[in-house]
């Protein structure tokens, strides 16, 4: 017999499971030559805010809107949802301070554009790491 | 009509091609291209037979907020980016027709992550809500008070502007300075018949502007504050003459005139070829906690040599709740001009000389087209309104708009021989909003 201190243990890692699941499995990943990024800065290249990193040009590659990958990226690194990002980028495209980073469709095409332009940061899946990928940062 | 009817059609166009086309980012030519559209189709009526804001009438119109703008960001490189945007809305130069216009081509330089160069067209950041003031889905407002709002007809300006960015833990400040030249309509409402001399309706001056300012902003994820200086000359087209006063000319004990035209006796209407302000903004949007937020901004404009001008003092405040996809708010918002100028208008608009003295008619009536062209304010509104986002694209708004009128308002077409004065307008908006 399962004591209910047990149930309990294991209903409490179950939540802990499924909430990893929600909001992790996103690693980001860059081109190589660049270092090591923390939340702060990670959040603002997704803002706009900043274009550069060392002296390197930074392009952020973004999953499409309303996918899955980019709603729990964007609760996993920028504390935010699809709806309140969409409308940070709103306001900054008309304020007149660009569009919101390019969209790719697919995780393949991430890391293709990632290996092969300098300075070039996306999102994919954790189970679609490759060897060799630069990995920036993971979920906390 | 015809202009009305070709400005819908062509601005469905724009709507069509943007739905069409902005599904994807382009690449052209090694540029990344970004296409986006954006609207209102408004509704406004009020409960009074003159014109109130140019359009806002007992009749109702969607001329006062409905728009449609066009919208293409190019980023070339990380460092060099460029931006237009077409919109189709009321010409400013005329109360009939619509006219397309272009209020942003610029190019942006940004060579590092704090340092933002733009030359070309852009705006003139006036206000918090200067860049998206014709993107209602930014805002939760119906309509940005007009009080505020109205300190000069065209937000836009042709030059160059620098900003700098410092990023703080707390949040960041910005340091923005621009310089350049605009082009602004005037729009002066003439309430009497003058025959031959002038027919009652809307006039329109053209002016030139040079002007420069520097603003200064503190932005945290939750507030934003930031004030303004502003300064700027302005010549009219077409070599038209500012004036710095109307001379009083008397011809008997308690009786006499303003001399409003050299064309009447007197010691001739002082005059200048160009007037320059200085206009001082504040503005502030605070998160409160539990959904509540205040915004606020206040203005006042100066102008050297003159006592007639558009000097003022302006401003609102506005507590808005958000609930869900609901956003209530409660604004209040004054616009007045300084007491030399209110006493000065009703000196020469309430100045009138006996039947018996020759040529007064025409002399009291000249007094009054000179006040009509007064910009002058006393009133005050409170407005009660919410809005509702289907999505972070789309806003429905309605709100019910009460604004009491003191002495005199510029933003009132008066009727012919009448004064609007000690007098209350209400309005009721409607409006659908979105991006795409």
């Amino acid at each position: 017999m399962i004591t209910k201190g047990v149930q309990g243990i294991v209903f409490t890692l179950a939540c802990v499971a499924v909430d990893s699941l929600a909001a992790g499995g996103v690693v980001v990943i860059g081109h190589t030559g660049l270092g090591h990024l923390d939340a702060a800065t990670l959040q603002k290249i997704y803002t706009g805010k900043v274009i550069e990193l060392d002296g390197v040009a930074v392009t952020a590659i973004n999953a499409h809107a309303g996918s899955e990958l980019r709603n729990r990226f964007l609760r996993a690194f920028l504390n935010q949802d699809e709806d309140r990002y969409t409308a940070y980028w709103t306001v900054r495209r008309y304020i007149g301070k660009g569009a919101s980073p390019r969209e790719m469709p697919n995780s393949t095409d991430v890391i293709n554009f990632v290996k092969t332009t300098p300075g070039a940061i996306g999102y994919i899946d954790e189970t679609d790491l490759q060897p060799g990928l630069n990995v920036l940062l993971k979920p906390p | 009509m015809r202009d009305q009817r070709s400005a819908w059609w062509m601005g469905i166009a724009i709507g069509a091609f943007t739905a069409a086309v902005s599904a994807a980012d382009y690449s052209v030519g090694g540029a990344d291209l970004s296409i986006s559209a954006f609207g209102t189709l408004g509704y406004a009526i009020s409960d009074q037979p003159y014109s109130y804001q140019r359009f806002i009438d007992d009749s109702g119109t969607f001329q006062r907020d409905s728009l449609v703008g066009l919208q293409v960001d190019a980023r070339f490189n990380s460092n060099i980016g460029a931006t237009i945007q077409l919109k189709v809305a009321p010409k400013t130069s005329s109360d009939s027709g619509y006219e397309v216009t272009v209020p942003w081509a610029f190019v942006s330089f940004r060579p590092t992550n704090d340092w933002l160069i733009r030359v070309g067209k852009q705006r003139i950041p006036f206000y918090l809500y200067s860049e998206t003031v014709d993107v209602g889905v930014t805002y939760e407002f119906a309509r940005l008070p007009t009080e505020m709002y109205s300190i000069i007809t065209s937000n836009d300006f042709t030059g160059l502007s620098i900003g700098k960015t410092w990023s703080l833990e707390s949040g960041e400040v910005s340091l923005d300075g621009y310089w350049g030249m605009a082009e602004t309509d005037y729009r002066y409402w003439v309430r009497d018949d003058i025959p031959p001399f002038q027919t009652p309706g809307a006039i329109f001056w053209a002016e030139d502007i040079t002007a420069g300012g520097i603003v200064l902003s503190y932005r945290t994820e939750q507030d934003t504050y930031r004030i303004g200086v502003h300064r700027g000359t302005g010549e009219w087209k077409d070599d038209r003459l500012f004036v710095k006063t109307f001379p009083f000319v008397p011809l008997a004990p308690g009786i006499g005139y303003y001399q409003v035209n050299d064309l009447l006796p007197g010691p001739g209407v002082p005059t200048m070829p160009s007037i320059t302000g200085t206009v001082v903004t504040l503005g502030a949007a605070i998160g409160l906690g539990a959904g509540f937020r205040l915004v606020g901004e206040f203005a006042q404009s100066t102008f050297e040599d003159t006592d007639v001008s558009q000097a003022s003092r302006r401003g609102y405040v506005s507590v808005l709740k958000r609930a869900g996809n609901w956003t209530p708010y409660v604004t209040y918002a004054f616009l007045r001009s300084p007491a030399v100028e209110r006493d000065f208008y009703r000196a020469v608009n309430y100045n009138t000389v006996p039947a018996f003295v020759p040529g007064a008619t025409l002399i009291n009536a000249s007094q009054r087209i000179a006040t009509d062209m007064f910009p002058i304010w006393d009133q005050y509104s409170v407005a009660i309104g919410t809005s509702y986002a289907f999505s972070a694209t789309s806003k429905a708004k309605a709100e019910v708009l009460r604004t009491r009128v003191g002495q005199v308002s510029s933003l009132i077409d008066a009727p012919s021989f009448g004064n609007i004065r000690n007098e209350g307008i209400t309005v009721f908006s409607l409006s659908y909003n979105f991006v795409f």
